[in-house]
């Protein structure tokens, strides 16, 4: 499944078209503190 | 019906309908028909609205009551052919242009069930000489003694009616007959879903009240209606009004030194006309039923849906409570309300068959009672409305101890037969710019010493109370205010966005402005351009909502993989997949929503979702 970052409510620049496996252990998406962030996947 | 009967030269007039209850036209006429309790009889008075000279006035006796229940039925028939009624002449064909009210034992009050009011144009104004029934009917005396202006004493000439100059309407409260009608050209209810439902809560004078707001009649129900285009750009489709209906706005405190004035502006008063259209929140105050009656039309135009607030204070007559509902669904296509109050009849509301349809929202429902084990309604209109989601995503955002579960929870919580309301801000508590701006209230403005409003918050002001230039500070508030809607605008259930949060509105620190009608409480719209990027976040964020229906699903997600998918519609997740934590000390949690469990079209899944909340300040 890709994964990409819809919404990351820092703020900062976000990641565009990145392949994340976020229920895997590895690769996870950094969330920042105090933030929430939305992954989408096909 | 003959309307009326002739015996010895004396006109008699015709029993009336004793339901329902206020004023109704009929084939035969109109028909007049009040609650009074506790007395043999009252009197009748109609008046020239533009004159305020009494056009007749009729004694009706206890031959014309039926259990408490005082009717006469004025027909056309009675007055064409009677001279001493050429004062109602216009009765049938200009009905606005009369006003009546009730008299009991000298003291004159206006109808309980009045349609329209007058004497309530002017916003704030004091009038010592209006009552109403309840002040009358139990001899409380709320304005002072001897404020009351004597009516006519009985006279034999009641029954032929009475013109006389000498009788003159004089600042006092009283009815209309009947609001015209209004063409509603083909208006129906739109019966959106609770699952598609984004629902914006204001107040109508305080909306476009300030001079920001840049509309051509501020604080009226045409200066919401030119609003109109703002709130189809931002992506609601449903309003939910504060109330609207002919509130008292002026309240009488007992103090040292005497009885003062205090201002109602939120409106939940105990002295309301609930069958009656604030008129001063119409530019044109006597066509207070037209404006509003134009304003749903429009807003139902554009798909937005209006929910009204209908503040019921403990002892109103349930009776009127049903009567009441019934009316604005009838009579001004409303969608939906929100019921107030701790003694409400929400079961026999719930059952009303005229009202299956109508959105309902109270703090909880007896659902054993209303409806069978088993059965799901086909249309979900009952909807809970408490504040506890609230409480656990406020808690949960500013990082409390033990939020996660309850975070969970609130998240999925969509029951199959009612709707839920979710939101984090209302009218009573911090707006969401000040929930990020203030650790304590500031409600100094409202003259009680800041012992008013809620004491305990969830607020956190990120490092500076109140105002400040400290940049880092700012960025905070504002990704707080990104992370409260995005939680909101996620969940399941409806969302419910307080007005003006979606561009960071204040009340400097006022957790409780039921009193300030003035810029701490008018929305202040420069902020729109001030705040542009937050607007624009809840803006997407409301876009992808609707995009998205695993985002708002019609019923509750199970959790488990039914459809064999590998996935569950719903999972939870801590720092390790498929494991969260909901340890005392816990503040994140990941959620996947599968998109296989949703249909954006007859042919095409979903995508798949996974959410992740960090509240805690890990640097």
């Amino acid at each position: 499944m890709k994964w990409h970052v819809l919404i990351d409510t820092t703020g900062d620049k976000v990641v565009e078209d990145l392949e994340l496996i976020p229920l895997s252990s590895q690769n996870k998406y950094e969330v920042k503190d105090r933030s929430i962030a939305v992954l989408i996947g096909k | 019906m003959n309307g009326y009967i002739m015996k010895n030269n004396q006109l008699t007039l015709l029993k009336g309908l004793p339901m329902p209850l206020g004023v109704t036209k009929h084939l035969d006429g109109m028909n007049f028909a009040i609650s009074i309790p506790n007395e043999d009889e009252c009197i009748l008075k109609l008046f020239h609205k533009k004159t305020g000279v009494m056009a007749a006035s009729f004694l009706l006796t206890s031959e014309y009551k039926t259990g408490n229940v005082f009717s006469c039925m004025l027909s056309e028939l009675m007055v064409k052919e009677n001279p001493d009624l050429k004062g109602l002449i216009h009765l049938f064909d200009k009905t606005d242009a009369y006003t009546y009210i009730y008299e009991i034992n000298g003291k004159e009050f206006a109808d309980p069930y009045a349609k329209l009011i007058y004497g309530r144009e002017t916003y704030g104004e004091v009038n010592l000489q209006q009552q109403t029934y309840g002040q009358v009917n139990s001899q409380r005396q709320t304005y002072g003694q001897g404020v009351y202006r004597e009516g006519s004493k009985r006279q034999e000439n009641f029954l032929r009616g009475n013109h006389g100059e000498n009788l003159k309407l004089n600042h006092k409260l009283c009815s209309s007959l009947l609001p015209e009608d209004y063409p509603w050209e083909g208006d129906k209810p739109l019966y959106i879903p609770y699952s598609q439902l984004i629902i914006y809560k204001l107040h109508l004078r305080g909306f476009t009240k300030h001079p920001s707001s840049k509309v051509k009649n501020p604080g009226t129900f045409q200066g919401l209606t030119e609003k109109i285009p703002y709130l189809k750009e931002l992506g609601i489709n449903c309003i939910q009004l504060m109330p609207i209906y002919e509130f008292n706005e002026n309240i009488w405190e007992k103090g040292i030194g005497g009885q003062k004035i205090k201002l109602n502006y939120w409106g939940y008063s105990e002295d309301n006309f609930y069958f009656a259209p604030k008129s001063s929140y119409a530019a044109n105050p006597v066509q207070a039923d037209i404006e509003l009656k134009s304003m749903i039309s429009k807003l139902h135009q554009e798909k937005i849906e209006v929910i009204l607030e209908m503040y019921f204070p403990y002892g109103t007559n349930h009776i009127l409570i049903l009567d009441c509902l019934k009316y604005w669904v009838m009579e001004y296509h409303i969608d939906g309300f929100h019921l107030i109050g701790e003694s409400i009849p929400r079961t026999t509301i719930a059952m009303e068959p005229l009202l299956n349809k109508t959105k309902l929202f109270a703090t909880c429902w007896d659902k054993e009672q209303i409806y069978n084990k088993g059965f799901v309604p086909d249309f979900k209109n009952l909807a809970e409305y408490n504040d506890g989601y609230s409480v656990d995503i406020k808690g949960f955002l500013r990082g409390d101890e033990s939020k996660v579960s309850s975070f969970a929870s609130r998240f999925k919580y969509n029951p199959d037969k009612f709707g839920v309301i979710n939101y984090i801000t209302s009218n009573d508590g911090f707006t969401l710019m000040d929930l990020y701006s203030y650790d304590v209230k500031h409600n100094e403005a409202n003259g009680e010493n800041n012992r008013d409003g809620l004491d305990y918050n969830y607020s956190w002001n990120c490092g500076k109370e109140g105002e400040t230039n400290n940049r880092s500070i700012l960025n905070l508030r504002r990704k707080q205010i990104r992370n409260a809607f995005t939680i909101l605008l996620l969940s399941q259930g409806t969302p419910l966005i307080l007005a003006g949060d979606e561009f960071g509105n204040s009340q400097l620190g006022n957790n409780n402005a039921y009193c300030q009608d003035n810029e701490i409480s008018w929305i202040n719209w420069d902020d729109l351009n001030n705040n542009k990027d937050i607007f624009e976040f809840v803006k997407s964020l409301i876009s992808i909502r609707k995009c998205h229906p695993i985002l708002h699903m019609e019923y509750p997600l199970k959790s488990m993989d039914y459809i064999s998918s590998g996935y569950p519609d719903l999972s939870y997740h801590g720092t390790k997949a498929w494991y969260p934590d909901y340890s005392f000390y816990s503040r994140m949690l990941g959620i996947m929503l599968a998109g296989q469990y949703a249909k954006v079209n007859s042919w095409e899944n979903d995508i798949n979702f996974y959410i992740t909340y960090e509240v805690a300040c890990i640097n």
